[in-house]
């Protein structure tokens, strides 16, 4: 429970980061989510049966302090998170001297899910006459910098996440499993 | 033995499917705003330190980067005072013609107006709507709808939402946005509406009326809690719509809204 507090506050923290620090450093329309990246990697190490949940918080915490429609995150947070549990499944066990940068490809295909997802609500959600909730999205070059930063983003917050990941000790239960079989 | 019809998983993102398409087509705000302000409030000196360190942080960084430009531009800059220290004999005139002709039209002086400084804590980071925020909120006499002006009397916005000790401005690039404005020169008369975050458009203008590119477009002060005569930009491009009913132009802005750090809220 206390671990599930310290989590909560953390992606409070750093969905406050994304909304007033990072737009200063990258050009409109490209700003990545550093939520985003954060439970794609956790993604990427516990399944989707164990971060669909954190995934869903962040969106949810994206949505409030962007003004978005309560949802829209959370949908396309995870259907990333599904998509990068099944791809982990396949690779990051396979090349685990290669973890960071398949990682990184992961961060990769999770944010242009992400972004896809966005873009698909929002041209629904405009073709079916509620553009107040949604404005029109389109596949511009912001599109594909976004997701070119979010990797950027990642490589600069990959050893933090260790770091936060070591002190939240994340994986301790997956430890405590193994000790059991024994 | 039994066979799950469909995968654990799949149940999952369905009910989260849902439930999430529920809650974006109803978008239940008056449910969702309460929580939305309790996390603004306790969050709101986190959000003004991140955002005015990463200012700081930013602006070195373009700094150190500008180093190498910096004689060019200097030397630029001298040539261009020279210009300048001619053309402002010239608009000391100007000023003077200026001055009758607000006088003329009955345009509110930036004076008279209460104002209310305040910092930008935090901006759209999707920027779809463009908006930003503000540390004023209904603490400070802040109310939903009150223009939202920079240094010279330039709109900018509206308030769109109020918070205990912040409030969202609805950047007139918004799609939600519109204000009544005419074209100062030919006194044109129109509906200024957003372009989800990309540009701001003087819509709905009569035929008959004339409109040209450079001329300048203030408020009109009509319908609404904004004053006459505040500056939204200057005319880009003047087009026919769709239907060919009315005219549309494209306005410029004055200012960059990303690099706004410090608004003045009119309070009356």
């Amino acid at each position: 429970m206390e671990r599930k507090i310290l989590i909560f506050v953390l992606l409070v923290f750093l969905v406050v980061l994304q909304v007033s620090a990072l737009p200063n450093f990258f050009p409109e329309n490209s700003v990545p989510s550093l939520a985003l990246i954060i439970v794609i990697v956790w993604a990427a190490k516990m399944g989707f049966d164990k971060s669909w949940k954190t995934a869903a918080a962040a969106g949810m915490l994206v949505d409030l302090f962007s003004f978005l429609p309560v949802g829209t995150n959370i949908l396309t947070y995870v259907g990333a998170v599904l998509l990068v549990g099944f791809l982990a499944k396949r690779f990051l066990v396979t090349h685990r001297t290669l973890r960071f940068f398949v990682l990184a490809v992961l961060v990769l295909a999770g944010s242009a899910l992400d972004g896809f997802l966005k873009l698909f609500l929002a041209n629904v959600f405009n073709f079916i006459g509620r553009p107040e909730f949604l404005a029109p999205l389109s596949f511009d070059a912001g599109f594909i910098f976004k997701i070119f930063y979010s990797v950027v983003l990642f490589g600069i917050v990959y050893w933090p996440i260790k770091k936060i990941e070591k002190f939240l000790n994340l994986y301790g239960s997956r430890l405590e499993l193994k000790s059991d079989v024994k | 033995m039994s066979k799950k019809i469909l995968p654990s998983k799949l149940v999952k993102l369905l009910a989260v499917a849902i439930v999430c398409l529920l809650l974006i087509y109803f978008n239940p705000r008056e449910f969702f705003d309460p929580v939305r302000g309790a996390f603004l409030k306790i969050t709101y000196p986190l959000q003004k330190t991140f955002y005015l360190l990463s200012r700081t942080v930013s602006g070195t960084f373009s700094f150190l980067g500008s180093i190498s430009d910096l004689k060019r531009e200097n030397e630029n800059l001298l040539r261009e005072n020279n210009s300048f220290a001619a053309a402002l004999t010239l608009l000391e005139t100007e000023k003077k013609e200026n001055e009758d002709l607000r006088a003329q039209l009955d345009l509110a002086p930036r004076q008279k107006f209460e104002l209310e400084a305040s910092f930008v804590i935090g901006q759209d980071p999707q920027k779809l709507g463009s908006w930003l925020m503000i540390d004023k909120g209904s603490a400070d006499g802040i109310a939903k709808g009150m223009p939202v002006i920079v240094y010279e009397g330039i709109l900018v916005g509206k308030i769109s939402e109020v918070f205990s000790g912040s409030s969202r401005v609805a950047l007139l690039s918004d799609a939600e946005s519109a204000v009544n404005a005419f074209d100062l020169e030919s006194g044109a008369r129109g509906v200024l509406k957003g372009e989800y975050g990309l540009g701001i458009m003087l819509d709905m203008v009569s035929q008959a009326e004339v409109m040209n590119a450079g001329d300048t477009v203030v408020t009109s002060g009509l319908g609404s809690e904004m004053p006459k005569g505040l500056l939204i930009g200057k005319i880009q491009e003047v087009k026919m719509t769709g239907d060919k009913l009315f005219q549309q132009a494209i306005i410029a802005p004055r200012i960059k809204y990303t690099k706004i750090e410090t608004l003045f809220i009119v309070k009356k």
